[in-house]
């Protein structure tokens, strides 16, 4: 590991180290997909710090497994924003290096993404011939890609 | 003004005349005042990339940017760049800078026309009295664009992104954030993760929302013929309307609760329902797989 990815590694790490002991390979006790006839229990609310730590806990577990069999992009400029020449120019990708817990924070809300995929996928199960569940999950798929390439435009 | 200063000023000159515009840059462990001003067209481009602290953007009657505020600590430089037509203001940090910088507090005061793109990590970002369209994007900062707008495009990944404007082409999104909309009209695209939508505006001729567990509390009006569709996993979805519009309604749930407010006779058990409201001339879809959907008149 070389010097930036070890500092990225602990900056990531660092908001999430009370969270290190915690058994992500447990295994749910009971099926967590009841009751589909009637209701969709988890319903949207906004996480509080205890619920983004431990989305970023396990988002870092799929992140580290997904770096290591993604390659990486080409190397280039550390600062994607430095090339920034104008407005006509399409967005770089921010730099998520810079700002403390950004990172952990964006996979939190890519585990979110992926998880609220699944959900729907599971919902298509239900009722296949929904086109809505099919919009929805590919508005959703392409926003979990945006989220994947965020953090991969930053993984040299 | 001590050495350090004076260098960097002279650094700047020399900049300058190589072609490239630098303001001078904070010192490390010493926040910096900015104070800067540059040409730029009514009609002009400003891009403004800050990641952390804030980002002010007031319109006024000058054909320039005038660039006040405070750089963080571990800033390298305020590089402003372009020309009178184009312009770049973007706030630097040393490569070797990793986490926890220091917050950057700009505030700008532009041509009320100029087209905006801004940037944002974890800063906020704030536009008011500006009437050009608006490309903004943050990760973790709030967004509030208080604007007179046409066209206007804004996402987050988990800050909250509120627009108050008359904008005729929006198009909001983000992961985990509330998307709140007031005044906008024409054409909406909107959609969230979790987060919950708010909408209150029209008439619209398209809208277009999604959401896969936020809620979507909406006020509208439609143009005739204009087309609604909402979608949802589990969010609920109420939509008020001024009046019974004129369109084809379809509304169904898979497993929560309908009720049509300008149709009072409906089966309680039904998850499916199909009706024409006046000419049905427009179209109104509302799907939810486990949310509620409720439709009726706005009592505004």
């Amino acid at each position: 590991m070389n010097r930036d990815t070890r500092e990225q590694h602990e900056a990531d790490e660092a908001p999430i180290a009370g969270l290190r002991d915690l058994d992500f390979s447990a295994q749910p006790s009971r099926d967590l997909w009841p009751g589909i006839a009637t209701r969709l229990a988890p319903r949207r609310r906004r996480l509080g710090a205890n619920g983004w730590m431990s989305l970023a806990a396990a988002a870092c577990v799929v992140a580290i497994v997904g770096l290591a069999v993604v390659p990486a992009p080409p190397s280039g400029d550390a600062a994607p924003h430095a090339q920034l020449a104008g407005i006509d120019q399409a967005f770089a990708a921010p730099d998520l290096r810079v700002v403390a817990g950004s990172r952990a924070l964006v996979k939190a809300n890519l585990q979110l993404s992926r998880n609220s995929e699944a959900q729907i996928r599971r919902a298509l199960e239900q009722d296949p011939d929904s086109s809505s569940l099919r919009h929805l999950l590919l508005t959703t798929e392409s926003r979990s890609d945006q989220l994947h390439h965020m953090l991969l435009a930053q993984a040299t | 003004m001590d050495t350090a200063y004076t260098f960097r000023n002279a650094a700047g000159v020399l900049l300058v005349l190589a072609g490239l515009c630098t303001a001078p840059s904070g010192r490390a462990g010493e926040r910096t005042s900015i104070n800067e001003t540059r040409a730029l067209a009514a009609s002009g481009k400003l891009a403004i990339n800050n990641m952390a602290g804030s980002i002010v953007v007031r319109g006024w009657d000058r054909n320039e940017v005038a660039i006040t505020g405070t750089l963080g600590a571990d800033v390298e430089k305020l590089d402003i760049s372009g020309d009178a037509n184009n312009l770049s203001v973007v706030v630097r940090y040393p490569s070797r800078v990793h986490g926890n910088v220091d917050d950057t507090e700009l505030e700008l005061r532009v041509p009320a026309r100029t087209q905006l793109a801004i940037d944002a990590v974890s800063a906020d970002v704030r536009v008011s009295d500006t009437s050009g369209n608006i490309d903004a994007r943050s990760v973790s900062g709030d967004v509030l664009l208080t604007v007179g707008s046409g066209e206007i495009k804004a996402s987050t990944v988990s800050g909250d992104l509120t627009v108050r404007a008359p904008a005729y082409k929006t198009s909001l999104n983000s992961v985990s954030g509330d998307l709140s909309a007031s005044g906008v009209r024409g054409s909406l695209d909107a959609d969230t993760v979790s987060g919950d939508l708010s909408l209150d505006g029209g008439s619209f001729s398209a809208v277009k929302l999604q959401s896969v567990s936020g809620d979507l509390n909406l006020k509208l009006g439609l143009d005739d013929g204009g087309t609604l569709s909402a979608e949802t996993l589990s969010g609920d979805i109420g939509l008020h309307l001024p009046k019974m519009p004129d369109a084809k309604l379809t509304m169904k749930t898979f497993s929560g609760d309908l009720h049509n407010g300008f149709a009072p006779q409906q089966d309680d058990d039904a998850h499916s329902l199909s009706a024409t409201l006046g000419s049905g001339k427009g179209q109104i879809a509302l799907h939810s797989f486990s949310g509620d959907i409720q439709i009726g008149s706005d009592s505004r």
